[in-house]
């Protein structure tokens, strides 16, 4: 009585599109930076409606990541493997962000997708070069999903289903 | 101050003392019976503790079986927007509002009490 179940409260949150946050994409980065002491190089986030994973290096130690996952609480530090010269070279700053840009392009992307009473499952943000990101969306309902992809700026691109 | 008065403050705030114990013993109780009754009032400290912007409270029931026939409960508040992004309130902070506001109502319930003292109305002739 006055409470749901976890499959109740899931199916709130797919009737209003996914709940993806951009706030809370860069409250988790700033958490993880408060955590970490210092500014982060984040090279990969993982959005879904609850919690953020990210990996993140320093720039003192760019060579070495690790994996945080930040929800009601802050995980980490998980040690990950080593990034080689390439994947050094690629991340994002918390600046990059930008939650509004963020979120009106996961609006758009479920309003614009061909899947009947989709919502968005989930966003991975992945480092393309100096200070910028590319994100991929998926976009789901109960019988299948597709993927959409936007740079900073917020232009969605549809790519593979 | 004689010894008479004194004697009367150590025993009146020996009463205040345990009254104030009682009180919370009574609100603790109160609050885990109500909150096991109806997780629901749980909403009611939405306006508090959710975040502007964030106004539909929703508490969430998580069921873990400790052992064979053991089940607990646990209720945590989220808040959620148009958009469906929710922020977790947690189960501590509702919890200690939910409590304060027990213990509120217990001490305006006993200060009305105090006021109408019924009790001395019978004793006088």
């Amino acid at each position: 009585m006055g409470s749901i179940d976890r499959g109740e409260f899931a199916d709130v949150v797919r009737s209003r599109g996914g709940g993806l946050s951009g706030d809370l994409l860069v409250d988790a980065v700033q958490r993880v930076e408060d955590r970490v002491g210092a500014p982060v190089l984040v090279r990969r986030a993982t959005l879904d409606h609850l919690s953020v994973s990210l990996t993140v290096s320093t720039s003192d130690r760019p060579e070495e990541s690790d994996d945080w996952i930040v929800g009601g609480s802050v995980r980490g530090p998980l040690p990950a493997s080593n990034l080689d010269d390439d994947q050094q070279r690629q991340w994002f700053t918390v600046s990059a962000l930008d939650p509004e840009t963020i979120e009106t392009a996961i609006d758009a992307a479920v309003a614009d997708s061909d899947i009947r009473d989709a919502w968005a499952s989930g966003a991975r943000f992945d480092a393309a070069g100096e200070d910028t990101f590319v994100a991929t969306v998926t976009v789901t309902n109960q019988r299948g999903s597709e993927s959409w992809t936007f740079g900073p700026e917020g232009r969605a691109v549809r790519s593979a289903s | 101050m004689t010894a008479v008065e004194q004697h009367r403050r150590a025993i009146g705030c020996l009463g205040v003392s345990f009254a104030f114990v009682m009180a919370l013993t009574v609100a603790l109780a109160v609050t885990a019976a109500l909150t096991a009754i109806w997780p629901g009032v749980y909403e009611l400290t939405a306006p508090v503790l959710c975040p502007e912007g964030f106004d539909d409270p929703l508490v969430v029931r998580d069921s873990t079986q400790v052992q064979p026939g053991e089940t607990t409960f646990t209720f945590t508040l989220y808040c959620m927007n148009e958009r469906g992004e929710v922020r977790d309130v947690g189960v501590l902070r509702p919890a200690l509002l939910v409590f304060a506001g027990v213990v509120a109502l217990i001490v305006v319930l006993a200060g009305l009490l105090a006021l109408t003292r019924p009790w001395r109305r019978r004793a006088a002739p």
